[in-house]
């Protein structure tokens, strides 16, 4: 079971990591991989691009993502679970979609609401998008 | 593992219940596997004019005719589960179902039969992740 996890550092996200652990350690198999997955957005920081250079901003994200994804990481190295770590940038849905899509995961599994989401909303924006694109099972945690 | 698998008879429980059978060994060794389906209710005027007997009657053959394909096929890939039904709105009779059962993980396909084929998720797999507690597995 191929297993990939969105992680963008929120409640949900680390709910979805220990679910995921709960679930990988019922049933271990040697197939069985993690890979924690952190997006974030750039095109909104087009415009500090051009002031402070293109390579600054990815580093500012890069930097960002490694924060988010060192609470899930601790997760899983106390569970013991081997993973990945994978970073990127772009539009976020889209990027989790197409990556678990070219990479062949067997499965999806995210925070029902990240971030951004305001209090009272069910299903956060990015999961919407998810659910709706994605081409493998999605699992939502909340 | 309490393993709630929502299933309504249309195209997309077909593609759950492939899912499902190529990993029946998942999510855990020992799972329990409960098959629910929801009956949608006759409209309160319509099921006046027949006798209870015959509504009755209708909800169960309505089930039997859902659940029926599904044991089969679960059966064949030697998974044991238990088949319930019951007749009213289904995302909020999963959703109660899972909190009341302690269900683990939800089951269920992103459309159902009311689905417009362009619509992104169906509405009962809409309303089921916006009241179940528990996680929803949806397959596409």
């Amino acid at each position: 079971m191929k297993v990939l996890v969105a992680t963008d550092g929120s409640k949900a996200a680390l709910h979805a990591v220990k679910y995921t652990i709960k679930l990988l350690k019922r049933f271990s198999s040697p197939s069985n991989s993690v890979t924690l997955v952190s997006v974030h957005d750039d095109v909104g920081l087009r415009h500090a691009k051009r002031f402070v250079g293109g390579e600054v901003v990815a580093d500012y994200l890069r930097e960002l993502s490694e924060k988010e994804l060192k609470p899930a990481r601790k997760l899983l190295d106390a569970a013991g679970i081997g993973h990945d770590m994978v970073i990127k940038t772009g539009h976020i849905s889209q990027e989790i979609v197409d990556f678990a899509r070219s990479a062949k995961f067997d499965l999806i599994v995210l925070g029902a609401k990240g971030r951004s989401a305001i209090a009272d909303i069910l299903l956060g924006s990015v999961a919407q998008r998810v659910l709706a694109t994605a081409t493998c099972p999605v699992l939502l945690v909340k | 593992m309490k393993v709630l698998l929502a299933v309504d008879g249309s195209e997309f429980t077909n593609r759950m219940l492939d899912f499902v059978k190529t990993k029946s060994h998942w999510p855990g060794p020992e799972n329990e596997f409960v098959v629910f389906h929801c009956v949608p209710p006759w409209p309160h005027r319509a099921a006046a004019f027949e006798n209870l007997d015959v509504v009755a009657r209708y909800y169960q053959e309505d089930a039997e005719s859902v659940l029926e394909p599904v044991r089969r096929v679960i059966q064949e890939s030697g998974i044991h589960a238990t088949y319930r039904h019951s007749v009213g709105g289904a995302a909020r009779a999963i959703s109660e179902m899972s909190m009341r059962e302690g269900i683990d993980i939800v089951v269920m396909g992103s459309h159902g039969h009311g689905a417009i084929a362009n619509v992104v998720l169906g509405s009962v797999t809409t309303a089921v992740l916006a009241l179940c507690k528990a996680p929803v597995l949806v397959i596409r």
